[in-house]
């Protein structure tokens, strides 16, 4: 079975049972399933084959879940882009992997125009808010279909002809030489996870579950995949209110949500300024947080909140999904680190030192993750897999692919892993995983600068605020705005760095590297 | 049209140090910030913090919603509404 088999099953089973609630509007498993048959047909109508890639940019909609849906069914990999992304990095996104169509809205097309000029590799695109009366607009003369013209297409069963190994979608990540690489997953990949939460965390077709991370983020691969699993409704927050905390924590106590999957810097942000406190949680029966370090003075006010329901960790990069996860039996009494737990049963965690052996009990080494939800790779870097994606000896005679995460990690005494930090520029800020050197090379792309170095400060809230430190050229004239406004034409909007200073020289180390160190604390 | 002094100022902080974006230069103080997708959680942090500096004014979280930021001259309503 497929990723989207688990929406056939669940119409077969409860067809008027709600799928997808958003905005006031439900949709029932039946009318998901249908949407997403005709919009399969359409795809195939405009030349969509097996095995394409079929791009997403647009707000969040029950639209974007049938077409999602949809591309799974036709055979092709979606690649949800972040709708906030400026058009450049769309762009970037669409030639990398070849889309073969692009959903989104009508009012995108004057951007995509400029993106695309005459060169997009697309055949059509599709305006998932466009009525029967109107006309799609013209972007570098494709054929744009409105939504209302999928109602021309059968919603009968459509035959999926992928296989469980094929590419279900492809996530584009922070690259670290300046340009996003897109993680390759397949439905195997993908179903290796999200059944298994569904299953773990006893998911039913009467939970109602939360869907907060936007599509392009892997935390939302539960939201969608478990819930279909089980059958249970999803609850996706409105763009519209989604970066107010104060509106999403009261949506997600009015609609009595059972399920959410967030990050820490979502929840610090709903407990802080969100007036969750005040709020009836008792509907709760799971929260489930990834993405970064949950500090424990905010753990312990979250489950204060809400004392009889499950709280886990749950621990993965995009290139493998959730790996490892530590279910929280108690609130932490003191400030030890939360730890990332136990590798997932359909992975394996090993802790290897430089020389790829294992690291004795309680020693400090990297963490690599070998079994089903490790990537198929980067899309097109067959290089950059091949560092990443490595045969290496899991046993006395026994080799297996497995990836590196470039997380450093401890062993427990009691067995569970302990995050201890990266040994590369890799940060999180807001949950969203960045590399400090796409932003520096962005910012070194601008002919006034001639270096560009990006730290990350703590923040209490956020994990970490971004700043950058310029060194000029001998003749060049640029300022803070003028960088930023340089940075935000490429990369997304948390990638721009809030602070940006101007120094003559950068601090050194005494090896000549530069002091990042005296950055950060400066 | 006629802006406000709490308009202008809100406008001019929002163009030059939330958005990045010259292409903003024309927004207007009724233009919907949100539709646009414009503001992110930490340019909402940014702006009621500069407010709160500006114009002396404290902005309970309770408040802080997408009705009192859907445009500049909703955030000025807002800052009016607490001075008072």
């Amino acid at each position: 079975m497929l990723l989207p088999h688990l929406v056939t099953r669940a119409a077969q089973r409860r067809p008027q049972a709600a799928s997808v609630v958003m905005d006031g509007r439900t949709l029932d498993y039946g009318a998901l399933e249908a949407a997403s048959n005709q919009f399969a047909r359409s795809l195939v109508a405009h030349g969509v084959r097996r095995g394409d890639r079929v791009g997403l940019w647009l707000p969040k909609s029950p639209e974007a879940i049938v077409a999602l849906y949809g591309i799974m069914k036709a055979g092709a990999a979606h690649v949800p882009v972040d709708p906030q992304a400026p058009p450049a990095r769309l762009a970037y996104i669409a030639r990398d992997c070849q889309i073969a169509g692009l959903v989104t809205v009508s009012d995108r097309a004057a951007a995509l125009d400029e993106a695309f000029g005459t060169q997009a590799p697309m055949r059509a695109l599709w305006f998932a808010d466009l009525g029967a009366d109107a006309s799609a607009p013209r972007v570098a003369a494709l054929p744009g279909v409105p939504w209302s013209a999928l109602a021309g297409e059968s919603a009968d069963a459509f035959a999926c002809p992928s296989l469980a190994d094929d590419l279900a979608y492809i996530l584009y990540t922070s690259g670290s030489t300046g340009e996003p690489k897109g993680v390759m997953v397949s439905h195997r990949n993908a179903r290796a996870f999200t059944d298994w939460a569904a299953e773990q965390f006893a998911l039913t077709h009467e939970d109602r579950v939360a869907n907060h991370a936007p599509f392009h983020f892997d935390l939302s691969t539960f939201d969608l995949y478990s819930s279909a699993y089980a059958g249970a409704s999803v609850h996706p927050v409105s763009p519209r209110i989604f970066s107010f905390p104060a509106a999403v924590a009261k949506q997600w106590a009015n609609d009595r949500l059972s399920v959410w999957y967030c990050t820490p810097s979502s929840l610090i942000l709903m407990l802080t300024r969100g007036g969750i406190d005040k709020l009836d949680l008792s509907a709760l029966r799971v929260l489930l947080f990834a993405g970064e370090v949950f500090p424990n003075k905010y753990l312990r006010q979250m489950m204060a909140l809400a004392p009889h329901a499950r709280f886990a960790n749950l621990y993965g990069p995009t290139e493998t999904n959730v790996c490892t996860w530590h279910e929280v039996s108690a609130a932490p009494a003191d400030e030890t680190p939360l730890p990332i737990g136990r590798a997932c049963p359909y992975d394996e965690a090993l802790v290897l030192d430089e020389a790829l052996a294992p690291v004795p009990e309680g020693g400090v080494g990297e963490l690599w993750i070998r079994g089903a939800t490790v990537m198929q790779g980067y899309w097109g870097r067959p290089e950059r897999t091949a560092l990443s994606l490595q045969t290496i000896d899991v046993a006395p005679g026994l080799s297996d692919r497995a990836y590196r995460t470039g997380d450093l990690v401890r062993m427990r005494p009691d067995g569970d892993l302990e995050f201890l930090g990266r040994r590369d520029h890799q940060v999180k800020t807001r949950g969203y995983r960045v590399e400090l050197g796409e932003i520096e090379t962005r910012l070194a792309s601008h002919p006034a600068v001639d270096e560009a170095v990006v730290v990350a400060i703590p923040d209490d809230e956020i994990t970490n605020r971004l700043k950058a430190a310029v060194v000029l050229a001998a003749d060049g004239a640029v300022t803070a705005d003028e960088l930023k406004q340089h940075c935000a034409a490429m990369l997304p909007r948390y990638m721009v760095p809030e602070t940006i200073e101007f120094h003559a020289h950068l601090p050194r180390t005494s090896s000549g590297k530069v002091d990042r160190r005296a950055l950060t604390d400066a | 049209m006629s802006l406000t002094a709490t308009e202008t100022t809100i406008r001019q902080f929002l163009v030059e140090d939330v958005f990045y974006d010259q292409d903003l230069n024309g927004l207007g103080v009724e233009d919907s910030l949100l539709a646009k997708g414009l503001l992110d959680s930490l340019s909402i942090l940014k702006t009621v913090t500069f407010v709160e500096e500006s114009f002396g004014v404290t902005i309970p979280d309770e408040d802080v919603l997408p009705d009192h930021f859907e445009s500049v001259r909703a955030i000025a309503a807002l800052v009016e509404k607490h001075r008072a």
